[in-house]
């Protein structure tokens, strides 16, 4: 990622020098115009008006790139290529007229530099800032634009402003080191060389440009795809993010780019290495021999210079100043209300929960927060009122970014970084402000592992019930067989099976293998219902309704007591996580929907729907434990749901023949689909409560 | 005055030239657009070769097409003779329709030779017949028991597998792949014309490949994009083919282990799932596909299991660590993927009955496909998903040239 910074860099250094010789130029002519007139009168001049000038460029430079910045936030993404694609066009004829100028000019630079200096003096001094800011200005703008468009190219704005700021910093340092006259470089030979360079940054981003355009569908021929190398390459490993870094160019280019990006290079970079006029060596900016004057008739009427008062000079300062930002906050001020989502940028740190957190609109906001922290974050942004959840990030990996996506309705938040030992885990409130048109989220409360404490206990010590039930029911049928007699064994396998339905766990739920030994079907194994391992109630069944001996069903019937004897043993130890329970309010029935409503786990005795009903039993026992944690989040959805296990349970009775409960295929077509819809109605509305009363991850 | 003349000249062709190549690009841009938004695939080939040292829809084309015929078939011929004539006929028919052209007028003493729903002159349209046999081809009714490849099994059953024998099995695997439905129904209805006694059908699965949405990696019916990750280059050679140091039977040389499994997606109860709970149980981001360690968010990133051993963000459970945990040992038993999403109606509880074709081909089906389904028992995913048929099959070497046919080293 860190090849992004290189074409800023190469910008910020070269456009950095430039400026930075101007004005270097300025201060020495000024100097020597100084002690020139010094030696015949005492009239100092001043560098302020320069350093004035200088100044109010870049706020001008500043003022231009936030209007790039925030224009690009509003638009449409089609409006952002669009405008990305148009001014990177425009970049590129800035920065080709520029190398060209710089190569014309370099050699005289410094002379036209001083006649202009002399021409400023004789005028008044705030023209001679207006040279400054003319020259720096001209310069600053450019590189906030070239800056812009080259961020764009990369896709993300870190390494390119950085790689900016450390090109700018060096031409600085390089430019108070020339004008001290501590280092001494070809200046010809160093514009020459990264012009070149500059040259194919240039061509990558007019490619880069032209495939915005095509994009945003201003240019035809996006499909016309020249090669996409996306699906064969990973545009992340280090390699390729030298060649897209330092070049611009896309692993994904169209007919269109590879054809202007070379007819560019071709044109370009042979003018510029072949058409080069010769040139002397440049000279050391200081000391150099006072520029040959040109035509006298240039140079400004000497009565013009009254014409410029003082007043006037500081209106002008003050405007240079002023103008600028108050024209950019104005744009951004008029600018088409930012419908789409604005996104902000936040950190967690190993100190800080949402570093950045500040006010924002309310509507339709977007969050990218990067965790800096080391470790594996979760993050929370909390409605104060409510104290509820309104978003979250639930993992979020040291060194990585997501973004969040929330419509906010005015009031206070804070983020929480749960389970993070800084800060007290959380950020500081800021205020969301303004009116939303859209819905927002309805905050939700968090739970904690404490909060379903007691419902696992309740639950448990019912389960523990109905455990002790299904003993006794094993013991009746155990000693039915005992004594050959199948058909009250056929008649007592039913309740046995629905006592454990009731428990309302699932073969690969929480209680080990033991959901497995004791409810399995016979799906899964290698011989199917003839394999060893199929055991418990629905083996049982097999050989109840299939037929099989007496004796060859008793030792089925000890395994399955015996597991029920070892489970109650181990009941609290394995049936020990609470936040099971909500997500098993929903998946009972759906279970049941899998395994019962297909008819898969039905091994002869056509309990399906019977051992359905049993699963509603369950389901509302489930519920009626975790009944305030849901409606204290959601108080409508409570009533809905029993409401609708009421029409489930309905559903399942009308299904019965003479009272008795038949198998599936036995049932009618329209008195299936009552069940199937009454069941998948609850499920829709019971999929909310493991998210409702989710607890935190980490 | 000359000089100027020359520059003046210049300056119109260069200003003539550039005008030409600019105008060019727009209106040829505009035409490829304008003409993509009629072709659905603009990448799949209209023609892949028949002949060669491997079938082809196995590692070709590339994209796979995007529609698919899934057939197991066991055959009904009497003898290895009968069996060879059977292998000649889908070998003619298959040689016939992947390289397209006009059936042949059989006059007015007999119906027409073909359907015509692909039109008078019948389209490559990018056509691959892959024939593979399954364990029973090699029992005792052809004496073929001793060419059996070594690992060539009924599908194991794994556990939370729900198989149902009439989607199971089959003497024959015919896979049809091409670039639209209409041509996978014609190859199917002709070549099945074509050996009415020689074989009758097991089961039969379609399939289809999503659209890139938006981009990169299709989506499967659960969101997610599958079939990132596959084996690229020599190694994709060297995991895909049976070769002579394989150990296997020596007409097996350039075959490949190939594993169907129907897979059912529970997408109702899917959909009813956080997303959270989603992603940690495929370890990718829906929407980008990037593995949930992601920095980059793009989906061909690989995953850093060593900066998470504790599986804090890509959980130690999730289906992409257990199926491929990136470590020199698994190395060995990655395989190369060719899914294709089904749908087809509903089940018997009212739920959408869709899922997934899995398809994978290999050197070695224990080491490989056995050994990546062994790390995935249990995984959470498999509450939401139920394998409920399918096989084991050899996807038989390539047919070489016009005098091969397929299976011809097995029968000679």
């Amino acid at each position: 990622m860190w090849a992004d910074a290189l074409p800023n860099l190469l910008i910020g250094l070269r456009e950095g020098l430039e400026a930075g010789l101007v004005v270097s130029i300025l201060l020495a002519a000024v100097r020597k115009h100084s002690e020139a007139d010094n030696t015949g009168t005492s009239r100092t001049v001043s560098t302020t008006p320069i350093w004035i000038g200088v100044a109010a460029a870049i706020v001008l430079a500043l003022s231009f790139g936030a209007v790039l910045t925030f224009y690009r936030s509003v638009l449409s993404s089609t409006g952002q290529e669009a405008l990305g694609g148009f001014l990177s066009v425009i970049a590129v004829g800035l920065v080709t007229a520029m190398i060209f100028w710089m190569r014309r000019t370099a050699r005289n630079l410094a002379g036209e530099l001083r006649e202009r200096v002399d021409q400023a003096l004789r005028i008044s001094t705030a023209a001679l800032a207006l040279t400054a800011f003319i020259a720096v200005g001209r310069e600053g703008t450019e590189t906030a634009l070239f800056l812009w468009t080259a961020a764009q190219a990369s896709g993300q704005t870190t390494a390119p402003v950085a790689g900016a700021a450390i090109g700018i910093a060096a031409a600085v340092i390089l430019c108070v080191l020339l004008y001290h006259r501590a280092v001494k470089i070809r200046l010809d030979k160093f514009f020459g060389r990264t012009a070149i360079l500059l040259i194919i940054v240039a061509g990558g981003v007019l490619a880069y440009g032209l495939g915005d355009l095509q994009e945003a569908g201003v240019l035809p021929g996006h499909l016309w795809v020249a090669f996409d190398l996306t699906a064969h390459i990973d545009p992340s490993s280090w390699w390729m993010s030298i060649i897209t870094g330092s070049t611009e160019l896309s692993p994904s280019m169209t007919w269109l780019q590879v054809v202007a990006y070379i007819c560019y290079l071709g044109v370009v970079l042979p003018i510029f290495i072949w058409g080069r006029p010769a040139l002397t060596p440049a000279r050391p900016i200081r000391g150099e021999p006072a520029p040959v004057p040109r035509m006298a008739a240039e140079r400004a009427p000497r009565d013009e210079v009254q014409a410029v008062g003082r007043r006037r000079s500081i209106a002008a300062v003050t405007a240079a100043f002023t103008v600028p930002p108050v024209v950019a906050g104005t744009l951004i001020a008029v600018a088409p209300g930012a419908t789409g989502a604005t996104d902000h940028q936040l950190t967690v740190t190993a100190t800080t929960c949402a570093q950045g957190w500040s006010a924002v609109q309310a509507g339709e906001q977007s969050f990218t927060i990067s965790n800096k922290s080391g470790h594996v974050v979760e993050i929370n942004l909390i409605q104060s009122a409510s104290q509820g959840i309104v978003a979250e990030i639930e993992t979020l990996g040291p060194g990585t970014r997501q973004t969040l996506s929330v419509a906010l309705a005015p009031g206070s938040y804070f983020w929480r970084c749960p389970g993070s030992s800084g800060a007290g885990g959380q950020s500081a409130t800021a205020t969301v402000t303004g009116s939303t048109s859209g819905a927002a989220p309805v905050p939700v409360k968090p739970v904690t592992v404490a909060d379903l404490q007691p419902a696992l206990r309740a639950y448990n010590s019912y389960v523990a019930g109905k455990l002790t039930t299904l003993a006794s029911q094993v013991a009746k049928i155990r000693a039915e067989l005992g004594s050959g007699n199948l058909t009250a064994a056929r008649t007592d396998w039913l309740p046995a099976m629905l006592t454990w339905e009731q428990v309302g766990e699932e073969p690969y739920g929480s209680f080990g293998d033991f959901g497995v030994e004791i409810a399995a079907g016979p799906q899964g194994f290698e011989q199917g219902v003839n394999d060893p391992d199929f055991t418990g109630l629905h083996r049982l069944e097999y050989g109840l309704w299939h037929g099989q001996k007496a004796s060859a069903l008793i030792p089925v019937t000890n395994q399955l007591a015996k597991y029920v004897t070892s489970l109650q043993s181990q009941l609290d130890k394995l049936s020990n996580d609470p936040t099971s329970l909500p997500v098993r309010s929903h998946e009972v029935l759906e279970d049941a929907l899998r395994d019962h409503l297909t008819g898969q786990l039905d091994q002869g005795s056509g309990a399906d729907y019977a051992e359905t009903l049993a699963d509603v039993q369950a389901d509302r026992v489930v519920l009626g434990e975790i009944a305030n944690l849901i409606t204290a989040r959601a108080p409508h959805l409570l009533p809905a749901v029993y409401s609708e296990l009421n029409t489930l349970r309905q559903a399942l009775l009308a299904t019965r023949v003479n009272g008795q409960w038949v198998s599936i295929n036995a049932v009618s077509l329209t008195q299936r689909q009552d069940v199937d819809a009454a069941i998948g109605a609850v499920l829709e509305n019971t999929s909310l409560i493991p998210d409702l009363l989710e607890t935190p991850a980490h | 005055m000359d000089v100027s003349r020359r520059n003046l000249l210049r300056g119109a062709l260069a200003g003539a030239a550039g005008t030409a190549v600019a105008g060019g690009m727009l209106v040829a841009g505009a035409k490829v657009d304008a003409g993509a938004s009629a072709i659905d695939t603009p990448d799949a080939p209209a023609q892949v070769p028949f002949h060669g040292v491997h079938q082809a829809g196995i590692l070709t084309p590339e994209p796979q097409q995007r529609y698919s015929t899934h057939t197991a078939l066991n055959v009904t011929a009497a003898s290895k003779a009968e069996l060879t004539e059977l292998f000649q006929t889908i070998t003619d028919r298959a040689r016939f329709l992947t390289s397209g052209g006009t059936p042949p007028d059989l006059g007015v003493g007999s119906p027409p030779s073909d359907s015509d729903i692909l039109g008078p002159e019948v389209p490559a349209d990018g056509l691959t017949v892959t024939l593979s046999a399954g364990s029973t081809l090699f029992d005792d009714r052809f004496g073929l028991a001793a060419s059996k490849p070594k690992y060539l099994t009924p599908m194991r059953t794994f556990p939370n597998d729900a198989l149902e024998d009439a989607w199971c099995g089959g003497d024959l695997m015919l896979q049809l792949c091409a670039n639209s439905p209409d041509t996978v129904h014609h190859a199917l209805r002709d070549i099945t014309k074509h050996t009415r006694g020689g074989m009758q059908p097991q089961f039969r699965m379609d399939g289809f490949v999503s659209q890139p949405r938006p981009t990169g990696t299709p989506r499967n019916l659960l969101g997610f994009k599958d079939g990132i990750s596959q084996p690229e280059g020599a190694e994709q050679q060297q995991l895909c083919w049976v070769t002579k140091s394989s150990g296997e039977p020596a007409w097996a040389v350039a075959g490949s282990y190939h594993v169907v499994r129907l897979i059912r997606m529970l997408i109702e109860f899917w959909d009813r799932v956080s997303i959270n709970e989603q992603q940690n149980m495929f370890g990718r981001f829906r929407d980008s596909g990037a593995t949930l360690d992601s920095t980059t968010g793009n989906e061909l990133t690989p995953p850093d299991y060593a900066a998470d051993p504790q599986g804090n963000v890509i959980p130690l459970d999730c289906h992409i660590r257990l199926a491929n945990p990136r470590t020199k040992k698994a190395e060995p038993s990655r395989i190369y993927r060719r899914p294709y999403n089904y749908d087809l109606g509903f089940d018997e509880n009212g739920n959408i009955q869709c899922g997934l074709i899995f398809v994978c081909f290999q050197e070695d089906v224990r080491k490989q496909f056995e050994a990546v389904q062994t790390r995935l028992i249990d995984e959470p995913l498999t509450d939401y998903i139920q394998p409920f048929g399918g096989g084991y099959y050899f996807a038989l070497p390539g047919v070489q040239n016009t005098s091969d046919h397929y299976g011809r080293a097995l029968l000679a």
